[in-house]
């Protein structure tokens, strides 16, 4: 990717997770709670480290200290293998410009709702931020979603197909060896309000 | 591929798991997941492939909050997700044959490379074409 069509993507990717407005809302404490240690280096469980380095790379009181590599995978290959894969698919499928995220207990070792260590038995949670595809989402939907995320979609389910997601979730639960769902979020602000997570990239 | 969704009337995720091992000879494994509480999955050699989810979700935020995922559904109740390449599949004939335990919930879709090529109630056409719907 070239200097030029790779800040164009950056600022794409910007626009369509409303990284702009996260940033506003999270500096008027809008969201979360911001820790200071005295030396402004903030701390916020499950912001994405990759990213606002990336896109921002100013606003480094976001760093925190959520690991890179999700639970489950057996090597750093592994993980790198997966990540490809899944942005690979998604540019494939029209949508270059989004956000992918591991939640739930692959990003924190632990189930929400059990405390159940997460292990070989465990799916992982995608979390696809991205407003273009989230409004397409929105017009196949039947099931409760909100305005600012849709419900889990499985693998060969109709949702998944008029998406054209099918083909990325049957890629990678080859390659992770587990169940995967995802769901789609409006924009960065309802991801994090979602507790933990750690992007893919 | 065939797409079709049902709304299982039984008290529990675990009473519908039992339901469809004992009328489909089928061991369902599980899958742990936070989205859903656990999902269970079968996956039959004629390449259909079922999945039973409660129709409650876990809004993980402060304090969390439960909802139905099919909301003019109880929360008791289980979704089950079909998905098969033919329609006359025996494992979908069935579920349609027992209408007063599995509910279609909503229209049926078939899909053939991405694209949307039937959508409705049954009975579904053998090939997907909308000519043959009825």
């Amino acid at each position: 990717m070239s200097d030029l069509s790779e800040a164009a993507h950056w600022k794409n990717l910007e626009q369509e997770i409303g990284y702009r407005e996260f940033v506003a809302a999270f500096q008027t404490g809008c969201l979360g709670r911001r820790q200071s240690n005295g030396d402004d280096r903030g701390s916020k469980a499950g912001l994405p480290r990759p990213v606002l380095s990336r896109v921002l790379g100013e606003y480094r009181p976001f760093l925190n200290e959520v690991p890179l590599l999700p639970f489950g995978f057996r090597s750093a290959e592994a993980y790198v293998g997966f990540v490809t894969e899944c942005h690979r698919l998604l540019r494939e499928n029209g949508q270059p410009h989004v956000l992918v995220a591991i939640r739930g207990g692959g990003a924190t070792g632990f189930s929400y709702g059990t405390g159940r260590v997460f292990d070989d038995d465990c799916g992982y949670e995608l979390a696809v931020v991205g407003r273009s595809l989230f409004d397409q989402a929105k017009t196949l939907e039947r099931s409760y979603s909100t305005d600012q995320r849709t419900c889990p979609i499985r693998e060969r389910s109709a949702v998944a197909y008029g998406l054209g997601l099918n083909d990325l979730l049957t890629a990678l639960r080859g390659i992770a060896r587990r169940d995967i769902s995802l769901i789609i979020l409006r924009d960065l602000a309802a991801l994090a309000a979602r507790g933990p997570f750690t992007v893919l990239e | 591929m065939i797409c079709a969704e049902f709304a299982v009337r039984s008290d529990s995720v675990a009473a519908t798991v039992d339901l469809c091992e004992s009328l489909f000879g089928a061991e369902f494994a599980l899958w742990l997941n936070d989205f859903e509480d656990g999902c269970y999955a079968f996956d039959f050699s004629d390449g259909d492939m079922l999945h039973i989810l409660p129709n409650y979700t876990i809004d993980t935020t402060l304090p969390p909050t439960i909802r139905a995922v099919w909301p003019d559904c109880p929360q008791e109740a289980s979704r089950l997700y079909f998905s098969g390449t033919d329609a006359r599949s025996p494992c979908l004939s069935a579920l349609l044959a027992n209408p007063d335990i599995f509910v279609l919930y909503g229209p049926a879709t078939i899909w053939e490379r991405g694209i949307k090529i039937f959508e409705g109630y049954p009975p579904l056409p053998e090939n997907g074409s909308p000519g043959e719907s009825g």
